[in-house]
């Protein structure tokens, strides 16, 4: 009996411990998924409404991967609109945002948006792309922010933690990663004056090419990783017209151009040969080009580690046809031949 | 006096195409109105004059044209390259062929996206606190 019984013993509290081992196990990993998801929400819910919050911050922000550079960041933002003045070296970028009036202006151009895109932040289409997961609190800039970790659900890829006030909603801190899990970049608060956006700029550039809301039946509706179509616009750069479709996952902006005609490769752009097709993929993150039925088209992307095959898939590829080259020349032709006449 | 008669009515008199009552009425009229009278005498010439031409013939090569039946493909080249016409039409071929050739053999037209332009644009639909587009702030120089 002693002997069956000092057996056995262990054995049930062997049995015993793995169950509440397992048990406990269950009822934490309950209790994180219970709970974390809500409180996820909640962090979300607070970041939309914070985009209206009266305040005037500073943002440092460093690209770490090739090529490395750094901006700083002045954002001046209030229930009226938000104001955003970007320095990288010698380069100064401004954004004014106001509700029905859109303008930005930079080195390579200015543009006037009497119809800008709404793109807020949406909670449940963030829900569902992402895991989130909270950290621990901790103080940054004599805040209590939280740290959520945005962890793709399609490939289970952390691509962004965010450091979030957990009082007002703003984001103090943003951290992009790599495939490989290393920080590719940051976006973190210099410092934050709360109540008071401040005096803002005045834009007093040369004129502005206007942006026109324009049709987009001919965008695709959705693209991969949720992105779904928001608004399509006209707008012209350097002489060239360009159709904008704006597309949004609820959380990031995706943009894709089309502009008319063929294209030589811009410097620093080096190509990818994807599944057959040539696309060309820009300095910095998310930028690629490529052709396409007598058409250039040229992606810009927010998020980190997305696979642009399936991105660029839905679009068109393919340099032009010879009956299009030999049509081209005939109307270059025929366009020389008028000068000469004329 | 009545009012004078109407060019139709001198035109359906001098043609005999008015019924009894109206030629009645024109005849009495003409009889006191010189004006009326002088205008259906020219009538009346005019008339004569067009009844004294003969039937005309029409020249046998419209005849052929017109009832001829539509010109097929074959039929235009093969009238292209008739006679003299065959070495116009031989050397604008060789034109447009020329300039095919030499379009395709010509670099395209190419130039550069205006890529930087677009990023830049693309930075402004979305510039809340809460905008992933804050890296693109910091990478230019495409």
């Amino acid at each position: 009996m002693g002997p069956s019984t000092s057996r056995l013993l262990p054995r049930e509290v062997a049995t015993l411990l793995v169950c509440m081992t397992l048990a406990a196990s269950g009822i934490v990993a309950g209790a994180t998924g219970a709970s974390s998801a809500p409180e996820a929400s909640e962090y979300l819910e607070k970041m939309a409404k914070a985009e209206h919050a009266t305040y005037r911050a500073r943002r440092l922000v460093v690209y770490l991967a090739d090529p490395q550079s750094a901006a700083v960041l002045e954002i001046h933002s209030s229930a009226d609109g938000t104001f955003v003045r970007a320095e990288a070296g010698t380069d100064v970028t401004r954004v004014w945002r106001v509700p029905g009036h859109g303008l930005t202006s930079g080195d390579a151009g200015s543009f006037e948006d009497a119809a800008p895109p709404a793109v807020p932040l949406r909670t449940d289409e963030v829900m569902d792309k992402y895991d989130v997961t909270l950290g621990e609190p901790t103080m940054m800039l004599g805040r209590s922010v939280v740290p959520l970790d945005l962890v793709r659900r399609a490939d289970v890829a952390l691509v962004e933690r965010l450091w979030v006030d957990r009082e007002t909603g703003i984001v103090y801190q943003r951290e992009l990663f790599g495939p490989e899990g290393d920080m590719v970049g940051i976006s973190t608060m210099l410092d934050m004056d709360w109540g008071e956006a401040g005096h803002t700029e005045t834009y007093d550039g040369p004129e502005t090419s206007k942006v026109v809301a324009a049709a987009s039946a001919d965008a695709p509706e959705r693209l991969a990783y949720g992105y779904r179509l928001v608004k399509g616009y006209r707008l012209e750069a350097e002489g060239r017209p360009a159709d904008h479709w704006v597309y949004s996952d609820g959380f990031h902006t995706l943009s894709v151009f089309r502009t008319d005609g063929d294209m030589s490769t811009p410097p620093r752009f080096h190509r990818l040969d994807i599944e057959g097709r040539e696309v060309w993929a820009g300095p910095g993150p998310g930028t690629w080009i490529w052709e396409g039925d007598s058409s250039t088209w040229v992606l810009v992307a927010e998020e980190p580690q997305l696979d642009v095959a399936s991105l660029v898939a839905p679009f068109p590829s393919g340099g032009p046809s010879l009956l299009s080259r030999v049509g081209s020349w005939w109307a270059q032709a025929w366009h020389w031949l008028t000068d000469l006449v004329t | 006096m009545n009012e004078h008669l109407s060019g139709e009515m001198l035109s359906a008199l001098a043609d005999g195409e008015c019924d009894p009552t109206e030629r009645r009425y024109a005849h009495e009229h003409l009889q006191g109105c010189p004006d009326c009278s002088r205008m259906a005498e020219q009538f009346a010439a005019v008339r004569g004059l067009v009844g004294a031409l003969g039937p005309q013939v029409a020249p046998e090569s419209l005849v052929v044209t017109v009832l001829a039946p539509p010109r097929t493909l074959r039929g235009t080249v093969a009238y292209a390259l008739r006679g003299p016409r065959r070495y116009v039409a031989g050397g604008l071929t060789a034109a447009a062929v020329a300039i095919s050739v030499a379009g395709l053999a010509a670099p395209p037209q190419d130039s550069e996206p205006p890529v930087e332009v677009f990023v830049t644009r693309h930075v402004g639909v979305n510039a809340g606190s809460a905008s992933g587009g804050e890296v693109l702030f910091a990478v230019s120089g495409r």
